[in-house]
């Protein structure tokens, strides 16, 4: 019974219960090799707000690249964010952004670590 | 007399069942199709219009989106060449986080409920 808790205090309400569904049945070593791999992938919800608020400035759309939805970053980036519509919305959602892509990496990392999603007696057996 | 359904708890509701992100999207683009694009030009929120001339990269994309929905081509490659691949790739993004949303959080739902009550006679390998 690892605790994500003591491993990684940083996270996010949301994305700390989250990973906590995964974490829980590993041992502690299994546990730390897993939050030193998600560590480096995660990314800051406050590193999405700054490039969202770049968007008025400039150059828009740089955190839907960041968050890996080239489509929509481009999108952004040739129409001014949408007319600032996007801009906007991002600036209101982009914890749950950080959230979204969080996920995903931490499935991948389990997949890495256990060679398939949901880990250790995940969905899978 | 109270009232079953007020406006918070059917904002609440909704959150529930769709992620915000998808119902602002899928708001914007019904707003725009039945927006009538003869209509004059009244007022812009876009603050580049306020202060350019020539306006900003995405002036003409709700126009183009209005014309889209009534089959007009010529007059919505006029006014924005973007507004395909904008309806496009913005249906398909209320799409992925429609999925994501029945995928993740309802099963984080069930996991935090099922993580506080552990079967007493639970493996090392069970949840």
């Amino acid at each position: 019974m690892a605790s994500i808790l003591h491993l990684m205090p940083d996270l996010e309400p949301d994305e700390m219960s989250y990973v906590q569904t995964l974490v829980q049945n590993m041992s502690d070593k299994e546990a730390h090799q897993f939050a030193s791999i998600y560590r480096s992938r995660r990314r800051e919800p406050t590193l999405l707000l700054v490039t969202t608020l770049v968007g008025f400035f400039g150059v828009a759309g740089i955190q839907r690249f960041i968050v890996g939805q080239i489509g929509l970053g481009l999108l952004y980036f040739f129409t001014g964010g949408l007319c600032f519509v996007g801009t906007i919305v991002d600036l209101i959602n982009h914890k749950r952004l950080a959230y979204e892509y969080n996920v995903k990496q931490a499935e991948q990392v389990m997949a890495m670590m256990f060679g398939q999603y949901g880990g250790r007696g995940g969905y899978g057996m | 007399m109270k009232l079953f359904l007020t406006p918070n708890k059917a904002w609440g509701l909704v959150r529930a069942w769709v992620p915000l992100e998808a119902v602002l999207w899928l708001l914007g683009l019904s707003l725009l199709a039945l927006m009538d694009p003869h209509e004059a030009h009244l007022f812009s929120f876009c603050p580049f219009s306020w202060m350019l001339d020539t306006g900003c990269p995405g002036c003409g994309l709700g126009h183009g989106i209005a014309y889209l929905a009534r089959g007009d081509w010529p007059a919505m490659w006029a006014s924005h060449p973007l507004a395909v691949p904008a309806v496009v790739l913005l249906l398909w993004r209320c799409g992925k986080l429609l999925y994501f949303h029945r995928k993740y959080d309802h099963q984080l739902y069930t996991k935090k409920n099922y993580g506080k009550y552990p079967p007493s006679d639970a493996g090392p390998g069970a949840r």
